[in-house]
């Protein structure tokens, strides 16, 4: 994310169009509409008073776009179009109808941690466990036997990490434990708040910002093996930059923030597997971890280090999966994004499809088994139990 | 059709529910659309300016489909605008009638790839980079290379003669067309020119086609030369204290039997903003730069560098490079898409042109571009194909400062005028669509114009395609 303000200006669009070429949904229906120069322009003229903010065809085009950065690295004007949507998306926070229902759903997280789980029962397709994370596992383990002491990490670990995929959380803490380092999981967190911001609950984002800079005490890095989330936790400087009680706060809480694979390949960490069974893997890159983080070598690097592991490369491994599509743009999208990256997995003939973020786990696991595909999905901490 | 084209225009409505259910048998329920966003995102282009709704935008899948469509629309006497991707800036794309937007971004197939012909047969909505992209795979490539090629389709290409850098050395769209299926207003789906370069049929009809804007027909398929990627390339930077050196510098290297793959010329104003984004260590002070790109066998791209470099020097170039690797011929190129893309956040709204003089007076037309910034007090920055005399002068404006725009205009005027003063053009790639109607005038004799108006009423009696676009 730039805090350029200039690149955040509708205006700034000249409508050159190269932003159709890697939007990916775009790409699906080939409607303008549903394309972030077509979005630039409505929401300019939304801006003038031209469009009106209340006409649902509006909102409904604000709904379609994934806010994944594609579109701003390929703009000659460096026009940063998901910023744009998610400002006009907050506009609708603040000023439309039906917003403070939705609003108050957002809040309910704060108020009651817990009310998560319903949330992920509607959302996923994915078993869920009957105990949460730390129902399973303490909020502070030491350092292996055996191993000389690295220093203190807190692991961040997200929602659908805490309360759904807990195995690859388990997976991630052992790791960093196994290499030396203490890791605390804090009591007071909160959701990332990344859906919340996308969304345009700006309002909310920025509360969940603050409990979770809050919770985190003195520590060396803050580790979370979600991109969405590491997405989020690093945009906290920009979030909080003109809270003037957070801003110092913010600036070193997101500094210290690390994606798993970034901490691993930082530390020279290279876990191996247990087993010595032949396996053949893929790798899908999450919007999250490609285009807001730059992270997308880490995770290969790691994966290339593995024994008796045959790596191979899925066409178009950075194809977004669809998940983070919501409304109409989830019913109309997300399906045929998810089917190419299905074909995509199947072609490759990968055993197991190994990736980085929560959404992206799910919708994977979703394709692969309504595909008939035997292929595993999972997150890279748990390719080194397998 | 109204009388005069607004920027900001509304139309009497033309398609009626009926109409609308009509449109919605034809191209499927999520094949027309018709909310008040949708026909918003479907009111611009590329241009500045321009805003017009159409009434419903359809997504035909198929030449049948356009068929029956266009008989509607003909029955009804509905305006039809035909889109690609929109990108093109002279207006073509804008329903300045109203009526129906037909997108053709769905009929997006390469359908036959002959690598043995040498020829490669589309559906209209394929975008030109996957064309190069699956072309590549083979060892082949398309050369007419807009810089709109990441968004632009071949049938928007076709319909505006579409060319780039590469026109030097390989020509333009025209050169590589050896034919296309058209839908012609009363529904008749007819193949015109065939798949051999040699072909003298009849009258050039695919020709004809070829930069009609829109206004004759509407494509659905075409099938175009292709040829061998060549072998080996490189890039040579020349940088020079005024602009005629670098002018003497293009008539040497091309008068002296070496013809490269690319001239591009930057002005000052480019060079700057080149140094302010990605930095090469250029002279701030330099007037002008040229990239040329070679291309061919190793061994004759060897020799042609070394005589492109020669010839620069003799030209009185400050300074000359010869990109070490591919890696610094990337990064050179980069560097001018990153000049020029400057030009678009540094004003609101950017007029940019598209002239074209004969090479030897490029030195001139840049003396009288700047003569006209100076006199109208604003800034123009001057990017351009040197090799074929094709100039893209922006003028830098605002159009909700009247003043200012005003003066831009009297600007952009004046960079007509020079033009065809010169014996060139008023434009050489963009099109005429609106921008330039009101210019047409003073480009055709009033016999020409009234050929055009006469061919438009063979294709399209009742003047449904693209209205309001080319002749006043």
């Amino acid at each position: 994310m730039n805090n350029n303000k200039q690149h955040k200006k509708p205006e700034r669009c000249m409508k050159c169009g190269f932003c159709l070429y890697p939007c990916p949904v775009y790409g699906i229906d080939h409607v303008e509409t549903h394309s972030p120069r077509g979005r630039n322009v409505l929401i300019q003229r939304a801006n003038k008073l031209l469009v009106s903010t209340d006409d649902p065809s509006y909102q409904e085009s604000l709904e379609y776009c994934l806010v994944c950065g594609r579109c701003k690295a390929v703009c000659p004007a460096k026009v940063s179009s998901g910023d744009i949507t998610q400002a006009a998306r907050a506009n609708l926070y603040k000023n439309g109808e039906g917003f403070t229902a939705a609003k108050n759903k957002n809040r309910e997280i704060l108020k009651n941690r817990l009310s998560i789980k319903r949330i992920q029962n509607a959302v996923s397709g994915v078993k869920i466990p009957l105990l949460p994370l730390f129902n399973q596992i303490q909020r502070i383990i030491k350092p292996s036997a055996g191993t000389s002491r690295r220093g203190t990490v807190v692991f961040f670990p997200g929602c659908v990490f805490e309360f759904v995929l807990t195995d690859a959380a388990k997976a991630m803490i052992h790791s960093l434990a196994a290499a030396g380092f203490a890791v605390v999981c804090p009591e007071n967190i909160t959701c990332c708040g990344q859906e919340i911001w996308t969304s345009g609950d700006t309002d909310t984002a920025l509360q969940m910002a603050r409990v979770n800079i809050d919770a985190v005490s003195e520590c060396d890095a803050i580790i979370t093996g979600c991109a969405a989330c590491g997405a989020a936790l690093k945009n906290y400087t920009l979030w909080l930059a003109e809270d003037s009680a957070y801003a110092k706060k913010a600036e070193s809480f997101s500094s210290k923030v690390n994606d798993y694979s970034e901490f691993l390949v930082k530390m020279n960490v290279f876990p191996q597997r247990a087993s010595g069974k032949k396996i053949t893997i893929t790798w899908h890159d999450p919007c999250y971890s490609k285009f807001s983080q730059n992270i997308f070598s880490e995770p290969r690097t790691l994966l290339e280090s593995l024994y008796n592991v045959t790596f191979v490369e899925m066409e178009n491994a950075d194809a977004c999966c669809g998940e983070g599509l919501s409304g109409s743009a989830r019913e109309n999208i997300s399906a045929g994004m998810l089917a190419k990256k299905v074909d995509a997995i199947m072609q490759s003939q990968a055993e197991a499809v190994v990736t980085s973020c929560a959404g992206c786990i799910t919708a994977l696991s979703r394709g692969c088994a309504q595909a008939g595909s035997t292929a595993r999905v999972m997150h890279i901490a748990q390719i080194f139990d397998l | 059709m109204p009388p005069s084209i607004k920027k900001e225009t509304t139309n009497k409505p033309s398609v009626t529910a009926a109409v609308l259910r009509k449109l919605r048998t034809i191209a499927g329920p999520d094949g027309v659309r018709t909310s008040p966003a949708d026909l918003t995102a479907y009111s611009f282009d590329g241009t500045s300016t321009w805003f017009a709704r159409p009434e419903a935008v359809v997504f035909p899948t198929s030449a049948q489909q356009i068929s029956r469509l266009l008989m509607v629309a003909n029955e009804h006497g509905i305006p039809v605008t035909v889109r690609g991707a929109g990108t093109n800036v002279s207006g073509g794309s804008i329903p300045v009638a109203g009526g129906i937007v037909l997108v053709t971004s769905r009929m997006n197939r390469i359908l036959n790839l002959d690598a043995a012909n040498f020829t490669v047969t589309v559906e209209a909505g394929v975008v030109l980079h996957d064309l190069n992209r699956e072309l590549a795979k083979k060892g082949l490539f398309f050369p007419p290379d807009p810089q709109s090629f990441l968004a632009a389709t071949i049938g928007g290409c076709v319909s505006e003669n579409a060319g780039g850098p590469y026109a030097v050395k390989y020509g333009i769209f025209k050169h590589y067309l050896l034919g296309m299926t058209v839908v012609l207003t009363s529904g008749a789906i007819v193949k015109l020119g065939g798949a051999t370069v040699k072909n003298v049929v009849g009258f050039d009809l695919p020709s004809l086609i070829c930069g009609s804007e829109g206004l004759l027909a509407v494509i659905t398929e075409v099938t175009l030369r292709v040829q061998t990627k060549p072998g080996a390339s490189r890039t040579i930077m020349a940088t020079f204290d005024n602009i005629r050196n670098a002018g003497t510098a293009v008539h040497l290297v091309l008068s002296r039997g070496t013809l490269p793959a690319k001239i591009e010329l930057m002005d000052n104003w480019v060079i700057n903003r080149i140094e302010e984004n990605s930095p090469l260590g250029l002279p701030v002070h330099a007037q002008a730069m040229l990239l040329f790109e070679l291309d061919g066998l190793p061994q004759s791209v060897a020799i042609e560098t070394e005589a492109v470099s020669a010839r620069c020097t003799e030209a009185g170039a400050i300074a000359v490079r010869a990109a070490r690797d591919a890696k610094e011929a990337d990064a050179f190129w980069a560097a001018r898409r990153a000049g020029f893309s400057a030009v678009f956040g540094a004003a609101p709204t950017i007029l940019a042109e598209d002239v074209t003089v004969p090479v030897s007076r490029i030195p001139d037309f840049i003396d009288r571009v700047k003569e006209l910034s100076r006199v109208n007090d604003v800034t123009i920055a001057i990017i351009g194909h040197a090799g074929d005399g094709n100039l893209h002068p922006s003028v830098l404006t605002d159009s909700s400062d009247k003043r200012h725009y005003a003066r831009a205009q009297k600007a952009i005027a004046g960079i007509f005028d020079a033009a065809l003063e010169f014996n060139g053009v008023i434009s050489g790639e963009h099109g005429i669509g609106l921008e330039k109607r009101l210019f047409l005038k003073k480009a055709l004799q009033p016999e020409a114009i009234d050929l055009l108006r006469n061919i438009k009423k063979v294709f399209d009696p009742k003047g449904i395609l693209n209205p309001g676009k080319i002749w006043e």
